[in-house]
């Protein structure tokens, strides 16, 4: 290493740079104690720096039509500063009536916090106007109290997609990071949860200089404040309309989950899980009352059982039976089994058809059209348990469909060892498999996942991913679109999904289909499947799951309807209506004529002002 | 070789020593100054566990300053893959602490490898450029060293502590130059960082590079070929980072520019910031005293007996205090210079510059951030700040630059 002989020449370049740097310190710190000495003085004296936080605006989220379904409201938020809080104990007893908080929780929200003795710590969000005044007014009597206008979400249609939409909620301690200071607002559920990073935007920065009295004196000198960025607005594929619609046929009484949604894309059109609750009661300030009684409530509103609620598919769940015995090669569509007198022997047990006087003999075509159990026991018994696990599991019935909301559950496919598992070796016999076939037992599901199945039949067996947001506008940006992502492909032939479709359009259109109730005007054809699940716990769940118009399909809908009966009578009229709107929206149908609908009516006020952000 | 090394009394080394033991001392009065009103009984005791690491580190100096170097020079790749390890290691089995995982719990210990990890990297680094018989210039050498680099500073990275990161690569940079690696080589790998990071507003960067234009008319007038290089890897560099830079959205700018330098918001590290300037400009010229330091004593400064020691002497004793550890710094980064330019191994040579950069950089990046001259980075004051690993670490640097001073006359 001959370069290392002549070092003077880098010794003196190493000195010369060195020499910089403690020059660069030596000059700095001449200007901080020798030049600013007063300034900094003066401060660390009195050292009163107020940081006063500006909230920055949520993104508002609107439907597919730009109607406004939440944004931010003002409101104002009540904080203490601990440096000026002489008589902390005093003071938290004074303000408790003010703020309906017990004074404990006061005293011990400043605590958390209390070594940024200048910030101001936000002890009560949302504060009624007739208390702030009474602050306002007397503001001698609480020393180191503010108050400051800030946001509070509001959700113009209360009730309206509150599961999908969720909340926001104060952020804890341990949650407090760079972003996320104490008292900010943070998603708590649903888009607001999964899209928190786009729609809090950033927080602004007031920097105050105050005087020991609490006087504000004015800005500081060395730090420029920082103006608040507002949030990305996101713009959601959910119809409001559709929305609205399902709500009202839901009704108060009827629990379920409703999923309607765009085979082409993956689109959500209507995202219902009934009952609901009111998301604004979560925003900014929630009464403890409140938030017990929706806690404990036995129909549990809080439960967002679109993807979260996992039950027997029932009969609808007989098109996956049906496709994975045709791809398996064991039925044709046109293969008779043992005709259907009422029900099924297997071994010294007899297993009912829904239809006690039997279907007599048929084919898949009709088997699927009058949803005859006995034909379906059959094909599961000739199917086998790992067959009908694995398609059910390449049909993506035990995965998450991937939709953009947080706490997705995924159902349940069991298979030969989760059986082991569960019963024991000789706990079980092959007979459960006749349960499997038509959809009962420990085969579950959540609705978008069936949902999400439906849309791969019609759609030549590509399932999109199901999501909610269609775009995204960044303040000041260009519209971000959501780009469609295929999910899976169905592992079924083309011709396979032809027959599917085919019997499908039987249950609604042929002399004694399920569904034939349920036809949609006009002469617009729907495809479909009822079903009816088994519930150990009371009365049956009714399910139907349906699309139109069956040539080139633009909606799929799910809809259950927890213990409500039979999927012909309970469910597979909301899917029509449903249906009808929708194709009515679109052209396919002529619209009906104006007439009063209670239920919507009233709803339909708040959209006509915000008429003005459709484009 | 007619001395003995295992003799402590022969000259030399013993200025090193003095600048960093005063160094020290200077820490436990410092450290027990900031924590003697905690309200946390072991925080109080901190002064006392900063005294036992010291007697550590002398230990540890005398040690490392009397086996000699020939030893690390055949065990420098095997330091390098234990420190490796233990960096690989970190990531299944440390123990997070401030949102990082930098840490071994050991229980009564925590051992942070990016200390040693330092070492090792020095003494590879510099059994690397010694041993392998290319010409620095090769660019297979350049390569391979920029592998020993990167790996370990990936490494550390990962944890994530860019801080200690970046040492690694400023002590590369300072090794290779030393081993006379051609300026034009360090003008090529230094000036895209730079132009990217001036590329964040068009005023900077059109002055970035005007310097960089009339730099390379003056310096590398002869080879014109190297000079177009350079300057268009930087005009495209700088406009492409420009482009992309564009492309964000204000509020992504500003989370990167939080990201980079937390000093940047306000209700963060920013605040520190402030208070730390508060409490050095309030100090004045000759402080407000031992123990009667207000920012200090009213618990504005944070983490003040870690990364922002120098503000509670800056306060307490004021330009003198302050000049007084400036000075320390000095005399021992003017001794590790003074001896990797004296001795005759180029070995020791490079190690003692590598150990001298390591505590420059620390110093730099440390006291810059505390003025506000500099982004606000987790890097400890060599010496002052508390804490056992970073100690013992800056005593084995010590120990390094005052081995090579001793033995500056072996090969």
């Amino acid at each position: 290493m001959a370069e290392l002989a002549s070092k003077t020449s880098r010794t003196r370049f190493l000195t010369i740079a060195l020499a910089a740097i403690f020059l660069l310190l030596v000059g700095k710190l001449i200007h901080l104690q020798v030049f600013s000495f007063d300034y900094y003085t003066q401060i660390s004296e009195e050292n009163r720096i107020r940081i006063l936080p500006k909230t920055a605006m949520r993104g508002k989220i609107v439907d597919r039509f730009g109607r406004l379904l939440a944004s931010d409201r003002p409101a104002y938020t009540v904080s203490i500063i601990p440096s000026e809080a002489n008589n902390l104990p005093l003071l938290a007893d004074q303000l408790s009536p003010l703020l309906q908080m017990e004074d404990d929780r006061i005293v011990q929200k400043v605590k958390e916090r209390r070594f940024r003795k200048y910030e101001p710590i936000p002890i009560r969000q949302d504060l009624a106007f007739p208390a702030v005044c009474v602050i306002e007014e007397s503001n001698e009597l609480f020393p180191g109290v503010i108050y400051q206008l800030n946001h509070a979400r509001f959700y113009p249609y209360d009730n309206v997609g509150a599961h999908l939409l969720g909340y926001t909620g104060e952020v804890d301690e341990a949650e407090t990071k760079a972003q996320y200071r104490l008292g900010s607002m943070i998603g708590r559920a649903g888009i607001e949860k999964q899209y928190d990073q786009q729609l809090r935007g950033l927080d602004g920065i007031d920097y105050y200089e105050v005087a020991a009295t609490g006087r504000i004196i004015g800005f500081l000198e060395d730090k420029p404040n920082r103006e608040p960025l507002p949030g990305d607005e996101l713009g959601l594929a959910i119809d409001l309309d559709l929305q609205l619609l399902v709500d009202s046929l839901f009704g108060d009484t009827l629990a379920g989950a409703a999923v309607f949604m765009d085979p082409r894309n993956g689109e959500i059109l209507a995202l219902v899980s009934q009952p609901d609750y009111d998301a604004n009661l979560f925003s900014g300030f929630v009464p403890a009352d409140d938030y017990k009684r929706l806690i404990n409530d036995e129909r549990r509103p809080l439960f967002d059982r679109t993807i979260r609620g996992t039950y027997p598919p029932g009969s609808t769940s007989k098109l996956l039976t049906a496709g994975a015995a045709l791809e398996a090669g064991i039925i044709t569509p046109q293969t008779r089994l043992k005709p259907c007198y009422g029900g099924f022997q297997f071994g010294n047990r007899f297993f009912r058809c829904h239809k006690r006087s039997g279907h007599g003999d048929v084919n898949l075509y009709q088997a699927i059209e009058q949803s005859c159990d006995t034909y379906f026991y059959q094909v599961g018994l000739k199917l086998g348990l790992s067959n009908f696990k694995e398609y059910a599991h390449r049909c993506g019935f035990d995965e998450l469909t991937g939709i953009d909301l947080p706490a997705e559950k995924a159902g349940h496919v069991p298979d030969e060892a989760w059986y082991m598992k569960t019963y024991g070796k000789y706990g079980w016999t092959k007979a459960v498999l006749l349960n499997l076939a038509i959809g009962q037992g420990e085969f579950l599901t959540t609705p978008l996942a069936l949902a999400q199945f439906y849309c791969g039949i019609v759609n030549d067996g590509v399932e999109y991913k199901p999501h909610l947001i269609r775009y995204s506008i960044p303040p000041g940006g260009d519209t971000v679109w959501t780009h469609p992502e295929v999910r899976r492909t169905l592992p079924f032939k083309k011709e396979t999904l032809q027959v599917l479709r085919d019997a499908a359009l039987m249950v609604v259109h042929g002399t004694s289909g399920t569904a034939s109730g349920s036809k949609l005007p006009g002469g617009i054809k729907m495809g479909g499947k009822t079903g009816t699940a088994q519930n150990p716990h009371g009365n049956e769940h009714a399910w139907f799951a349906g699309y139109a118009p069956a040539e080139n399909p633009i909606i799929v809908g799910v809809v259950l309807a927890e213990l409500a009966g039979h999927g012909s009578t309970a469910a597979a009229p909301i899917v029509k209506k449903v249906f009808i709107r929708h194709l009515q929206k679109n052209g396919y149908l002529a619209p009906a004529l104006p007439k009063p609908m209670e239920d919507v009516a009233q709803f339909q006020e708040p959209m006509e002002q915000d008429e003005t952000s459709i484009e | 070789m007619k001395r003995q090394s295992s003799d402590i009394f022969i000259p030399g080394g013993w200025t090193t020593f003095i600048a960093a033991g005063l160094l020290s001392l200077i820490s436990i009065f410092l450290i027990y100054s900031a924590n003697h009103l905690s309200p946390d009984p072991r925080l109080q005791d901190d002064f006392i566990k900063q005294t036992i690491w010291l007697f550590g580190g002398i230990g540890i100096f005398f040690a490392v300053a009397l086996v000699p170097m020939r030893v690390h020079e055949v065990f420098a790749y095997v330091y390098y893959i234990g420190a490796c390890a233990l960096l690989l290691g970190l990531i299944f089995f440390g123990s997070s602490k401030f949102g990082g995982q930098r840490w071994y719990s050991l229980g009564f210990f925590s051992v942070q490898p990016s200390e040693l990890a330092k070492i090792a990297f020095i003494f590879t680094l510099a059994r690397f450029l010694t041993y392998y018989r290319k010409p620095i210039s090769s660019l297979r050498k350049i390569i391979i060293a920029c592998a020993i680099c990167g790996f370990i500073s990936v490494l550390v990275l990962r944890q994530p502590d860019l801080g200690s990161a970046l040492i690694f690569v400023v002590m590369f940079l300072v090794m290779m130059f030393w081993a006379g690696m051609p300026t034009r080589y360090l003008l090529l790998l230094i000036t895209p960082v730079i132009s990217v990071i001036a590329s964040s507003s068009v005023y900077s960067w059109i002055i970035f590079f005007v310097v960089l234009l009339v730099a390379v008319l003056l310096l590398l007038r002869r080879s014109m070929r190297f000079m177009i290089l350079l300057v268009a890897v930087n005009l495209v560099v700088g406009a492409l980072s420009s482009i992309a830079w564009n492309q964000l959205h204000d509020y992504q700018k500003m989370r990167i520019k939080i990201f980079l330098d937390p000093g940047q918001d306000p209700l963060g590290a920013g605040y520190q910031i402030i208070q730390s300037k508060v409490a050095i400009g309030s100090g004045g010229l000759l402080g407000k005293g031992y123990l009667s330091g207000s920012q200090n004593k009213l618990d504005y400064l944070p983490l003040r007996h870690t990364d922002f020691i120098f503000s509670v002497g800056a306060e307490e004793f004021g330009m003198l205090g302050a000049m007084i550890i400036v000075i320390l710094f000095a005399v021992l980064i003017y001794k590790g210079l003074q001896s990797a330019q004296r001795t005759r191994s180029d070995f020791a040579s490079l190690v003692a510059i590598g150990a001298t950069t390591a505590i420059a950089f620390q110093m730099f990046v440390n006291i810059g951030m505390v003025l506000g001259l500099l982004p606000v980075t987790g890097v400890p004051l060599p010496f002052v700040s508390y804490g056992g690993s970073s100690m013992l670490a800056c005593w084995v640097l010590a120990g390094l630059i005052a081995n090579t001073e001793r033995n500056w006359q072996e090969y």
